[in-house]
């Protein structure tokens, strides 16, 4: 498009080069999502520093110190480990209760009439709400953000697998049933690889999910975890502190999902025409 | 047709079957009692003959193909296929939906594999030897998202042949193709029926296709076969000709009596 372009305008080469360049940092959704980082930390450190509000505002540079400082004390590994421990057991638990009621809701008129209305339920519950009636029930404890993370996390996976069951073709069924295809096959070939996607978005939204909602329950009720240490920065009013676990917190979100979700989606579903990423965070 | 055609062929059988269709009668349940699709519907269909249903939208020619398809079951009368001295045969049926109905999620030739889960007999060159038949050689391992809409109706072509069938049942299969591609394609059906042999029978609304493809032509509606027409041109058949131009007008106005 560029050499039509240089073409037509009479561009020199340098200026075609420079529209290549461009060309290609607008087609790249992770380089684009790099420089507009970049973009906003270089403006707050420029307010920052104009204002003379360096400390105020915790700019960019002080907030990095800080994070380094963190890094090489080494105790993000216990809390982010203690995190990531809660988050995966959440997240598992809510993959197998949110696929379960689902598959069920989605297959039979029964189980759609018996659950449909606590899916509803759950997708409304205020996460606040839920992460404090739990930490009323279970108190300052290991499972409190663990309980609250399933709460909130299935009913957007059963919703999802809901929904993926319904919009099956009718017409994959007709040809299974014209050639003759046993029910195993149709569940496994047709029902389930149709589904798949959905339960794949669906597993990736919830585990965005649990992440917040783990990190909101040990900001409430835990001793350790990047909430807790978000929440003992909070309550020292270093709000460097703050920024600089939060930072951290959504440094891991993102490599999960550029580094695994999206990768494991690349493979998984090549055969889609618009198979791509998207971020869930 | 593709060069390893002749090939290909010798490994289909040249079994086909007819069928007989006896007073076929189809109602559906309504809020009101019941709905007559049609009612007393017989017809035969000779071994080896390409026979075309015509008729308007709603007027059963899908619900006929269905319950010969065994998709839907008829209200009362009977479906037999036949050998060629009209004795009842076990006959297997191949099937060409109006949408390929391709699962996205398998390729060309893992989609063949699926309609065959139960024949242990099943091996990969089953779906290469149909994939060749139909033009798609290069394509065995290509999903269907990366192929044409005519291309994906060959694989579902190739599909019904793979299960070496004794009947062809095609509904409206290039219905949901452009012109173009429609045209091609009923070119390669016409000398894949020459070829092949099988019994055909094709539901269609498009008349000239009819006339084009066919042996015989059925006419359905007001819930009867009103006129049967047999089509008295060799193979392939040149569409731009007068003598065929004249009887597909024959053909319009006989439509058109109803």
């Amino acid at each position: 498009m560029v050499e039509n372009l240089g073409k037509f305008l009479k561009i020199r080469d340098w200026e075609k080069k420079l529209l290549e360049i461009m060309s290609n940092i607008t087609n790249n959704r992770f380089v684009l999502f790099v420089l507009s980082i970049v973009i906003l930390l270089l403006i707050w450190e420029s307010i920052g520093r104009v204002l003379d509000l360096v400390h105020l505002i915790s700019s960019p540079f002080i907030v990095g110190q800080e994070i380094v400082r963190i890094l090489y004390s080494l105790t993000w590994i216990e809390h982010l480990l203690a995190t990531f421990g809660r988050v995966t057991v959440a997240f598992f638990v809510s993959i197998f209760v949110g696929s379960l009621i689902g598959l069920l809701v989605g297959l039979t008129d029964f189980w759609e009439n018996a659950l449909g209305s606590y899916i509803t339920i759950g997708l409304s519950l205020p996460d606040l709400f839920v992460v404090v009636v739990v930490a009323m029930w279970f108190g300052v404890s290991t499972m409190t953000p663990i309980i609250a993370g399933v709460i909130i996390g299935f009913p957007f996976l059963a919703t999802s697998l809901h929904g993926a069951i319904e919009d099956i073709e009718v017409g994959y069924y007709e040809m299974a049933f014209a050639y003759n295809i046993d029910k195993y096959h149709i569940a496994k070939d047709i029902v389930l690889q149709a589904v798949l996607p959905e339960m794949f978005s669906g597993a990736r939204y919830t585990f965005a999910l649990c992440w917040k909602i783990i990190t909101l329950g040990e900001i409430i009720a835990a001793q350790n975890g990047l909430g807790h240490m978000i929440d003992s920065n909070l309550r020292s009013l270093n709000l460097t502190g703050v920024i600089a676990w939060v930072a951290i917190f959504t440094a891991v979100m993102l490599i999960i999902e550029y580094g695994i979700f999206q990768q494991a989606e690349k493979r998984l579903f090549n055969w889609r025409e618009d198979s791509k990423g998207v971020i869930t965070v | 047709m593709n060069k390893n055609n002749q090939n290909t062929i010798k490994n289909q059988s040249q079994e086909s079957a007819g069928i007989k269709v006896d007073s076929l009668t189809k109602k559906y349940k309504t809020e009101e009692g019941s709905e007559t699709v049609f009612e007393n519907l017989s017809f035969n269909i000779d071994s080896g003959d390409f026979v075309t249903l015509i008729g308007r939208s709603g007027s059963g020619k899908s619900t006929t193909l269905n319950i010969i398809s065994q998709i839907l079951e008829p209200t009362s009368g009977t479906v037999e296929f036949v050998d060629a001295e009209g004795k009842k045969k076990e006959t297997t049926l191949g099937h060409v939906f109006q949408e390929p109905h391709l699962l996205p999620w398998k390729t060309a030739r893992e989609n063949i594999e699926f309609v065959h889960k139960n024949n242990p007999n099943y091996s990969d060159e089953i779906a290469e030897n149909v994939l060749d038949m139909v033009g798609l050689a290069d394509h065995y391992d290509k999903y269907p998202s990366k192929l044409s809409g005519g291309q994906n109706q060959r694989v579902g072509i190739a599909r019904a042949l793979s299960v070496d069938p004794d009947v062809l049942l095609m509904d409206e299969p290039f219905s949901s193709l452009d012109e173009i591609t429609a045209e091609e394609m009923r070119g390669e059906m016409g000398r894949l029926h020459m070829d092949l042999g099988k019994t055909v029978f094709f539901v269609t609304h498009d008349l000239a296709e009819a006339v084009q493809l066919s042996d015989r032509i059925l006419m359905l509606g007001d819930g009867h076969i009103y006129d049967d027409i047999k089509v008295p041109f060799d193979r392939p058949r040149n569409m731009g000709s007068d003598e065929i131009g004249e009887f597909n007008a024959e053909v319009v106005r006989r439509f058109n009596d109803l």
